[in-house]
């Protein structure tokens, strides 16, 4: 085995050991979104069979998804649930360490500068804070991702896997679109700097642009039609899309992508811009403009969009390594090397690894503790069958996996009516008339308040304190459930 | 023998050529008559403007007393007048029909423009929802279309008589729908600036077609006073709607295909470096595909446009030279799926489209009551009509008495809490019977007993008279 690959592997059990620290420090999993693919994960190992009618979810509606991850998940689940939920999702976010290093090794042919990319990507802030202990879909997404960024630098050799990844990338999930759209836009900055591409780069952008529309088509047929073009935005409400923006600073972007990372990612960009001119600098450019260009639409999140990115620069910034390094060898610079470099990895551990140890820390302390499943626990011994609970936005998922109730909302809002407002509109309003109203127009019985919703700061919870229309039934110190009495 | 070989080598190919040409008439036909004959029998027609058609072919009243709760029946009177003249029990087949004959219109007019693959274009037109939207229901823009396509024909036909007859008829389509004569207008303005010869046939056309317009309007003016120009269903623009009314697979009730659109994008792209040879085409094309974001009569035309380059885009992609031939039949078959895919699921929606089983049974129901109005939303006021009853407001905006007003106090009373405000609306339209179901509920109330819904569970004075598959019907006691 090579020197090179020997580290690598190295790497990738210091990415994968880091994760699998922090994930197995709770029993639990972080996010609600997790307790979305769980549920529909533990309904197909059940009944071998996607949950498409769900009763619970917004009160009751149809869940379009081609549950390609819950089958995926279920596999496994048959076999052990930790293995499943908890360490195969961190596998394969690690193995994405193993196709940047490939990519990078592939434009730059310097296998330490690939080492420091791959080192790098497999500690950026945003990739830690978003997918870590979350069975997030992302785990698969995003290594598929680089690999099918990799088979389309070689795919003369890589070609077979290129067209099984274009079929396999959109059925998992929308997002896998994504891919499509940076190869059109590449080829348009080809045709704009008069660059005829390759005949097999167009067939394959065609084909696999083509197949994925297909599929989108297939698998979404309903939302299409129900939405028309604005299903892009997967139904997510205007004012939700918006707050992912409000505050944003470009401290932010640098904090969650790593500063090192980031300004070697623009050295390399510009270099790769300026001097190579490579048709890989092009597929780069395009991958990087595309993400951007969906942001400013609000087509993607702005955690997927700079989780994206993130990886982008740490495939971009091995370019920025590489020429360093070169320009270190040719100045009085060169006899200190070792200690450059030695400098350099410490200042990409203090920029992107102590970060994502917070950001990691800080998701595992904000994973739903004991006390809370309590409480929804107590709502699911204590309420009948047919109760619906309102909870937060980001907790609607715990009232359907934990407590088995109906919920008003949730984060899934494909095919589901906007309550948004409403709901936010019974946290923050003083009126108990207004809340009542809205609570009575979706039968809510019971308000689960965790204590995440109250550090929120709601204006409007405080009458969930004083009026005699919200009984307390049960209290704990992270979350609360009322009752409606009137 | 070489003579005889060859001659017998010809009509070979010729009777080859004429089978393969029966062949893909029979096929076109029988995509064509999908839905009619998918659709089961009981559920009659679908939508709502082909009850409305019937209804006036059964009659052709000059005041309608039904609709708006009476109203002067200031319509383009063209297609019901015409259904009048067929037995009733044909009807059902009457657009069915008529597509058919467009279609084989639309093949003579290739022929005579020596399109090359006119059979994959007519082939790709009959696989577009838009075909299979006019084939399953009377509808007004049939026979606008096939008398358009006709007079095209007839003007490029050589003998004078011929073209004399294609300004007569290209006169008869503001009887039909005046948008469609609008766009009649400016194809022919088009042909006329761009072709030598028959051009003063067309112009001549087009100057004719704007008299018959303005006349038939000032006439159904004369009868209605001047329309109020509001229709609801044109407010919402954005790229959104726009997109909506044009591609099917956005929910377009006789929109085109997205891979269509693709195959037509590249039909154009293979033949661009031509463009300046043919700038008339392309400014025909052009327009169309602008009108086609604000109007459905113009995705209409436009869907045989995109039909003629759609095959030259599979065309293109055939001929030009792959360094992958796997990737070459892949995309092929992904088109080919895509195409198929549209029409299947556009079928399927089809003929599961309302009205519904409940919807007609609820129809005969309020057939057999006594007379009075009929509240519901717009949309549904041409079922109401249909089943004989007064409405307070339907899809027919044009010449409408009070559509603002009308439109604005159904509103009003769809969404209101408040019993007052809600009698005074029903002693204003003289309102007996409220019709409400399961889809309509969705659409305004999002399933839940909101508005006036609200009023009706709790009213002492509504009494519910019929709640059966998914339709509820009350009656206001005094």
């Amino acid at each position: 085995m090579k020197k090179e690959h020997k580290l690598l592997f190295l790497i990738f059990l210091i990415v994968l050991s880091f994760r699998l620290y922090f994930v197995f420090q709770t029993e639990n999993f972080s996010g609600d979104d997790s307790y979305f693919n769980v549920r529909h994960t533990e309904y197909i190992n059940l009944h071998l069979k996607p949950l498409v009618n769900d009763d619970l979810s917004y009160g009751g509606r149809t869940v379009v998804n081609s549950h390609v991850y819950h089958y995926f998940l279920s596999f496994f689940n048959a076999f052990n649930p930790v293995v499943a939920f908890k360490i195969i999702p961190e596998l394969l976010l690690a193995l994405l360490i193993v196709a940047v290093y490939f990519i990078a090794e592939s434009i730059t042919k310097n296998p330490l500068a690939s080492l420091l990319s791959a080192f790098s990507s497999g500690f950026i802030p945003i990739l830690m804070s978003e997918t870590l202990n979350n069975v997030s879909i992302y785990s698969v997404i995003l290594p598929l991702f680089a690999y099918q960024f990799y088979c389309m630098l070689h795919l003369s050799e890589k070609l077979n896997h290129f067209i099984a990844l274009s079929f396999i990338l959109p059925i998992i999930h929308p997002i896998g679109f994504l891919f499509d759209i940076m190869l059109v836009v590449y080829l348009l900055l080809l045709e704009l700097d008069y660059t005829t591409p390759e005949p097999l780069t167009r067939e394959a952008v065609l084909f696999s642009t083509l197949l994925g529309l297909l599929l989108n088509m297939i698998i979404y047929k309903k939302v299409f039609l129900a939405s028309g073009i604005s299903a892009i935005w997967q139904n997510i409400p205007e004012q939700l899309l918006s707050n992912y923006f409000k505050g944003l600073n470009v401290f932010d972007v640098m904090l969650n992508i790593g500063f090192v990372l980031l300004i070697f990612g623009i050295i390399g960009l510009l270099i790769g811009i300026y001097r190579h001119k490579g048709r890989i600098i092009y597929l780069l450019s395009a991958m990087i403009i595309t993400t951007f260009i969906l942001l400013f639409l609000k087509m993607i999140s702005f955690q997927v969009g700079i989780m994206f990115l993130g990886m982008l620069i740490a495939i971009v910034s091995s370019m920025g390594f590489d020429s360093f390094m070169k320009y270190i060898e040719l100045t009085k610079f060169s006899k200190a090397k070792s200690l450059i470099l030695t400098v350099l990895v410490t200042l990409i551990i203090l920029t992107t690894v102590l970060p994502s140890y917070f950001a990691a820390d800080k998701v595992i302390k904000n994973t739903i503790t004991d006390n809370e499943i309590e409480a929804l626990n107590w709502i699911k011994d204590n309420t009948p069958q047919e109760t619906t609970v309102l909870a937060d936005i980001e907790e609607g998922n715990y009232i359907t996996y934990f407590a088995k109730r109906k919920n008003v909302i949730d984060s899934f809002f494909l095919l589901a009516p906007n309550r948004y407002d409403d709901v936010q509109k019974v946290f923050e309003t003083q009126s108990i008339v207004e809340a009542l109203q809205i609570l009575n127009k979706y039968d809510v019985e019971y308000i689960y308040i965790s204590k995440r919703t109250y550090e929120k700061n709601y204006a409007g919870t405080v009458k969930f304190l004083t009026d005699e229309c919200f009984s307390k039934r049960y209290s704990n110190d992270y979350a609360t459930v009322y009752k409606i009495l009137c | 023998m070489n003579v005889l070989a060859r001659g017998i080598q010809m009509t070979m190919q010729r009777f080859t050529r004429y089978f393969a040409d029966i062949v893909v008439l029979l096929l076109i036909a029988v995509l064509l008559i999908a839905v009619p004959l998918l659709r089961p029998n009981p559920l009659g027609n679908i939508g709502r403007e082909s009850y409305f058609i019937e209804r006036m072919a059964h009659s052709l009243p000059y005041y309608d007393t039904l609709s708006y709760s009476g109203r002067a029946a200031s319509y383009n009177r063209g297609t019901p007048l015409l259904m009048s003249f067929l037995p009733e029990s044909y009807w059902h087949y009457f657009a069915f029909g008529i597509t058919y004959l467009v279609a084989i219109l639309f093949w003579l007019l290739l022929r005579k423009f020596n399109v090359e693959k006119r059979w994959m274009a007519l082939l790709l037109f009959a696989l577009m929802p838009t075909s299979l939207y006019l084939a399953s229901s009377p509808n007004r823009l049939i026979i606008p279309l096939a008398l358009l396509l006709l007079s095209l024909l007839l003007f490029l036909q050589e003998i004078k008589l011929l073209k004399s007859l294609a300004v007569i008829v290209v006169m008869l389509i503001p009887f039909f729908d005046f948008v469609f004569a609008g766009l009649a207008l400016l194809i022919l303005v088009i042909f006329g600036i761009s072709r030598h010869y028959s051009r003063r046939y067309f112009l001549v056309g087009a100057v004719l077609l704007f008299v018959t317009s303005l006349a038939y309007f000032m006439f159904l003016y004369n009868m209605a006073g001047m329309p109020d120009m509001f229709n609801p269903e044109s407010q919402f623009f954005g790229l959104n709607y726009s997109l909506r009314m044009l591609i099917s697979d956005f929910g377009s009730y006789a929109g085109i295909s997205l891979f269509s659109l693709i195959l037509f994008v590249l039909g154009v792209i293979s033949v661009w470096p031509k463009k300046y040879s043919r700038l008339p085409i392309f400014l025909l094309v052009l327009s169309l595909t602008l009108l086609s974001f604000f109007r459905i009569e113009a995705v209409i035309l436009f869907s045989l446009v995109v039909a003629v380059f759609s095959a030259l885009g599979i065309d293109s992609l055939i001929k030009s030279d792959w360094e992958n031939s796997t990737l070459k039949y892949m995309v092929l078959v992904i088109i080919s799926c895509g195409l198929l895919f549209s029409f299947v699921a556009y079928t399927k929606e089809l003929v599961n489209s309302e009205p519904n089983q409940g919807i007609i049974f609820a129809m005969e129901f309020l057939e057999n009551r006594p007379d009075g109005v009929v509240f519901s939303d717009y949309s549904r006021g041409n079922w109401i009509a249909s089943a004989g009853k007064k409405n307070v407001i339907d899809q027919n905006f044009l010449f409408a008495p009070d559509v603002k007003e009308r439109y604005n106090d159904s509103r009003t009373l769809l969404y209101t809490r408040d019993y007052g405000e809600a009698s005074a609306l029903f002693q204003k339209y003289g309102i007996k019977y409220i019709w409400m179901d399961d889809n309509l509920k969705d659409k305004l109330y999002s399933g839940r007993d909101d508005g006036l819904l609200f009023l009706v569970k709790y009213s002492a004075n509504i009494k519910s008279i019929y709640s059966q598959d998914g339709v509820q019907i009350w009656e206001i006691v005094d």
